[in-house]
Parts: structure tokens; sequence; C-alpha cells
């Protein structure tokens, strides 16, 4: 396995994150960012700024009940008895 | 009474469409903009989805299916709409849509010099952060919510987006460094970095 440089691995770095890329690759940007010292603010940033996403994922609302019942009813009417 | 046909399509769309309650509503409300638009648009969606339930394969991803009838209906709602047509338009001009070059940072640059590590996203409450994807442009917007705060594969944004894979990569690669730096100048205006960090 050919070892890839900085600029590869930091374009590569959020399909790594989002698990997107092969097995062989994934390996190959890891092997890069575990060793790497140039990288590892960019990799920490990005990994800091996707964990906040994901914070903020989890702290929208969910369906409002009544919007929940509207629904309900709605497809009552249209033969979907829930 | 019922059919055998009517009811397996009862309870296949019970089992299979309705738990996604949740997630249609938040991906609507990220579309949308407010609350009242996006429960319009819940209705809507899952009334075509019932309606058009025959042409849903069983057991493949619901969710998908929902978040591109839950678009389609956004779409031609805002077609109506001229000011946020002009916002696509003026996002268009100053991100074009092309390949992401290969000596482009995921991280926008204004970062590197007062926190490289993005510590400061820890300061900033969800609301700030579910405001500054609002404010992105619609394409970006998109593939940003389907992505990050959906969990939907680049497969699945793409087909919910009807748009190539390379597509979607730029939406995302552009979309996360433009939000990242309206967070950077969020964490920036409520004080939580300082310009002479070094």
């Amino acid at each position: 396995m050919t070892p890839i440089g900085c600029q590869e691995a930091l374009q590569r770095l959020y399909e790594y994150l989002d698990g997107e890329l092969t097995p062989d690759t994934t390996e190959e940007v890891r092997r890069h960012i575990d060793l790497c010292a140039g990288c590892y603010p960019e990799v920490r940033s990005a990994t800091e700024f996707r964990d906040a996403l994901h914070r903020a994922a989890l702290g929208q609302p969910l369906c409002p009940d009544a919007l929940r019942r509207k629904v309900a009813e709605m497809l009552r009417e249209e033969g979907l008895s829930a | 009474m019922p059919t055998a046909n009517a009811t397996d399509r009862r309870l296949s769309f019970e089992a299979e469409a309705l738990p996604h309650l949740d997630a249609v509503y938040r991906f609507a409300l990220r579309l949308a903009g407010s609350p009242p638009e996006a429960e319009d648009l819940v209705q809507e969606t899952f009334l075509r989805a019932w309606r058009a339930w025959d042409q849903y394969t069983p057991g493949t991803r619901a969710k998908s299916w929902l978040f591109t009838i839950c678009r389609n209906a956004y779409l031609r709602e805002r077609e109506r709409d001229t000011r946020r047509d002009e916002l696509v338009a003026e996002a268009a001009r100053s991100e074009p849509e092309s390949e992401v070059s290969g000596s482009e940072l995921p991280v926008f640059a204004g970062q590197a010099h007062y926190d490289p590590e993005g510590e400061f996203y820890r300061s900033l409450v969800d609301a700030r952060i579910l405001e500054a994807i609002d404010a992105l442009p619609t394409d970006f917007r998109e593939a940003v919510v389907l992505s990050d705060l959906q969990g939907l594969s680049y497969q699945e944004v793409a087909e919910v987006l009807d748009v190539p894979l390379g597509t979607v990569k730029s939406r995302l690669f552009r979309g996360r460094k433009l939000l990242q730096k309206r967070l950077h100048d969020v964490a920036r205006e409520s004080g939580f970095i300082r310009e002479d960090r070094t």
C-alpha cells in the first residue's frame, strides 16, 4: 500500500469521516492522519464541526403531537385506518 | 371488510412510512424554515406517500423515498416564491458547482489563525447552528441537512436530490465550508473566539 500525502488525505477527509470510502482507501487515510502532525488541526476541526452538527441534529424538535394527530386523521379519511 | 391487499398496504405503510414522521418533520423544518410551512409539507408528504404507496418497494429506503416526496412538494411551493429563487441564483454565482480542486482544504482558511482545532464549535448552542444551516443557499442546505442532520449516505442524498454523486460531494464540501465560516463568525461575534489569539 503506497502512503498518501497530506493533500490527498485532506481532500478525502470528509468522505473518510462520513464512512464513504472503500476499506482500502479508508485505511490509507487513517494511516496518514494518525501519524501526521501537520494534518492534525484540520482533522480535529472537521471532527469538532461534524460533532457539533450531530448534536444540533439531536436537538431539533420532534413532530408536534397536534400534527401527528392531523396526519393520522388525514390518512384515515384517505382509507388508512391507523 | 378490507381485502387482504388493502390490509397489507395499510400495515406496510404503518410499519415503514409512519415511523419516519419525526425525520420528515425535521427535514421539512430545515427546508421550509418555519413550523407552519413544515407542517403543511409533512401533511402533503404523507398524503402523497400513501396515495403512491403501491409504487414503493417494501423493505427499501422508505426514509429517502419520503424525503424525495417532501422535497418535491417543497420545490413546487417554492416555484411561487421568487425571493428564494434570487437567493439560489446569487449562490450559484458566488459558489460555482464544480469539482473540488485538489488543493482546496476541507476547513475554511480564516479559522486557522484563531482556533485551528475548531474548539469554538463546542461553545455554540444548537439553535445557532441550526440558524446558520437555515441561512445556507438551498442547494448546499439540502445536502448538509440530508447528510449531516439526517445521516443519509452520499448515494441516498444523490437519489433524493436527483443529482450525480460528484455533485453531492461538491455541494457538501462547499456547503460545510460556508457553514464553518458562518459559525466561526457567530463565535467571534459572541466573543467565544478572541481576535488576538495566536
